[in-house]
């Protein structure tokens, strides 16, 4: 059998908090692109080079996606750079294992690091982030009004009829199945990203260990398969969280900007 | 029956029944997207873009499938 585990590996403890092989891959992506970022604000020009044609042809990508969910463009404005940062983030994250040697650092006796999106914790964390937001942002504007859109009781103080009392049991129970969709939204954004990204890593490991022979060069091909995946994923998830947060709290976003300026 | 033989049994059920919807919709996704390049050659390069996240998203219960087998092989 392979050396292949479904939960990241602890590697050391700081205090009551274990660090694994995943979140240490974690913080050094983060450091690099918050370096990157660092270093690339200084050196933006009006007229643009290479790297800045890159990133804003990436930026007005996600702004015309932006633009089509959310509608008002200072909703758009407000929340961009949630969007743009969570995609930076899933590109460098899915394409970790293409970083040189960070594949065979060790630490101690184990590897050292592991792709972060491959570890299911990081997925669900950032999904929950996602649709925790969209909730958070529709409970401070209206609270009362955002919970009675999951616990329907309305409807049963204004039946007036055993039709009506019928058709209003039956929205508490919509409203109930509701609650559990939020919960299987969170499931499936994470589930797809993780599966994917995993997937990928232990695709090229079993064909890399078939035989000597394949050890090599035939990896290639099925490594450019993670590749692209790892990008559409990426692209995949931004555009679903985006899609979610809209559908649940794009009005919200909206008063709640007005109402400031 | 051997536990080892019950989970590998399990993963490849999992996997070869659970990718045959994927697969069908991933299908119709490009057919339909080939359909929509055939009538209007013009706009390929905005349905091409709009196709691979469809199919993602298509493909996602494959991944369901995947994650499930993955679990029961490497994780219970």
């Amino acid at each position: 059998m392979l050396n292949i585990q479904l939960p990241a590996k602890a590697l050391f403890a700081i205090g009551p908090l274990t660090i694994t092989d995943a979140m240490l891959a974690t913080m050094v992506m983060s450091t690099i692109i918050i370096v990157f970022a660092l270093w690339f604000s200084r050196t933006i020009k009006l007229i643009p080079g290479r790297t800045q044609v890159a990133l804003e042809t990436i930026q007005g990508f996600w702004h015309k996606q932006a633009s089509a969910a959310f509608g008002d463009e200072e909703v758009v404005n407000a929340v961009l750079p949630l969007f743009l940062t969570l995609f930076i983030l899933l590109v460098v994250a899915n394409q970790f294992a293409l970083i040189p040697l960070a594949g065979a650092m060790l630490f101690g006796d184990s590897l050292a690091f592991r792709t972060p999106t491959s570890d299911i914790s990081h997925t669900i964390a950032l999904a929950i982030a996602m649709i925790g937001f969209a909730h958070v942002i529709a409970l401070t504007v209206h609270p009362i009004a955002h919970i009675g859109n999951f616990i329907k009781v309305k409807p049963l103080f204004m039946a007036r009829s055993f039709p009506q009392l019928g058709n209003a049991l039956l929205e508490i129970f919509l409203g109930l199945l509701d609650i559990i969709g939020e919960c299987a939204k969170i499931l499936s954004l994470s589930g797809r990203l993780f599966g994917n990204i995993f997937a990928g890593d232990v695709m090229v490991l079993v064909i890399a260990s078939l035989a000597a022979a394949t050890a090599y060069i035939v990896p290639i091909p099925f490594m450019f398969l993670s590749l692209f995946s790892g990008f559409v994923q990426a692209a995949v998830f931004t555009m679903l969280s985006m899609l979610f947060i809209a559908g649940t709290s794009s009005g919200h976003l909206k008063e709640r900007i007005h109402a400031k300026s | 029956m051997d536990i080892l033989a019950a989970k590998v049994i399990a993963a490849g059920l999992c996997m070869g029944i659970g990718s045959i919807a994927p697969a069908i919709a991933e299908g119709m996704v490009a057919s339909k997207a080939m359909e929509a390049i055939g009538r209007n050659p013009a706009v390929s390069d905005k349905i091409i873009p709009n196709m691979v996240v469809a199919m993602a998203i298509c493909e996602s219960t494959g991944i369901y499938a995947l994650v499930i087998s993955l679990i029961i092989l490497f994780a219970v």
